[in-house]
């Protein structure tokens, strides 16, 4: 057992090429195209909720201008109705007046 | 306490729905016309017109000024090609929701088969709503305003005085 102990922890050298190797590992592209794809995709995912903020504001946009027309036209027809009734009372009064001279 | 609140909360909720009539009984009324004009806004949305209109051109700067407290703006008006599609009698469903006590006539003219309402809904004592109706041949007119305080601010397109003036005096005896 000590004999086999002994051989099991015996230094051996590394293969020829074995630290070129390594270091070529750690060199290889591949590592940088991760983070490009990570990249990528974060200005991906921020495109879209900047695209989303675009998209809701403009709804908001027209959504106001189109409550804003109501709200011009709610208040154009009020007006014009209110000078009717005016129109009407000032008749009325008028024929009241003429009628008491009489 | 938690009662009172809830009570309080109703009071106030009780308060904003009564300003605000039901216009359904005009539905029947879109079909048949010319032309109709439907506007239905409540209070976020007139926050919202408001807020998109501009302080320096001349209307919108008019009726911004003018929709400060509004919490609600109902609008009806149709117009028809002759003048049997409606009888007056078809606006009770509307006038009968404003006898509660708490709105008081400010004018009501009928003859030769027109008939003008202004209603005013008060909450102690002050103006908080209005109902305008207008009727006349061939022609319909339903206008509640809710939050509104004077007449004047919504004839904010135009000269309006007298009527005006008069709004503000105090409430006429329920007829």
């Amino acid at each position: 057992m000590e004999r086999d102990l002994r051989e099991a922890l015996r230094r051996r050298e590394a293969p020829p090429g074995f630290a070129e190797r390594v270091l070529a590992r750690t060199q290889q592209p591949e590592t940088r195209g991760h983070s490009w794809v990570w990249l990528a995709a974060a200005a991906l995912v921020l495109l879209m909720i900047g695209g989303i903020g675009v998209v809701q504001e403009q709804r908001r946009q027209a959504e106001g201008e189109r409550a804003k027309q109501e709200l011009m036209v709610a208040f154009r027809i009020t007006g014009s109705k209110l000078r009717d009734v005016q129109e009407r009372l000032a008749t009325i009064q008028q024929r009241a007046l003429q009628r008491s001279e009489q | 306490m938690r009662k009172l609140m809830v009570a309080v909360w109703m009071m106030i909720a009780g308060t904003c729905l009564a300003q605000q009539i039901d216009l359904k009984a005009l539905d029947q009324f879109a079909a048949k016309a010319k032309s109709k004009t439907e506007i239905n806004m409540d209070e976020s949305m007139v926050k919202s017109a408001a807020s998109f209109l501009n302080p320096e051109k001349g209307d919108e700067a008019a009726v911004k000024k003018s929709v400060n407290g509004l919490k609600g703006f109902f609008l009806r008006s149709y117009e028809f090609d002759n003048s049997g599609i409606f009888k007056l009698e078809d606006l009770k469903p509307i006038l009968d929701q404003i006898k509660g006590p708490n709105w008081t006539s400010f004018l009501r003219n009928q003859e030769d088969g027109e008939q003008t309402e202004i209603w005013f809904h008060r909450t102690n004592g002050q103006i908080d709503g209005m109902l305008l109706v207008a009727a006349e041949p061939g022609e319909l007119t339903v206008i509640n305003a809710v939050g509104l305080t004077r007449l004047e601010d919504l004839s904010a397109l135009g000269e309006f005085g007298k009527l005006a003036d008069q709004s503000q005096k105090k409430a006429p005896p329920k007829p």
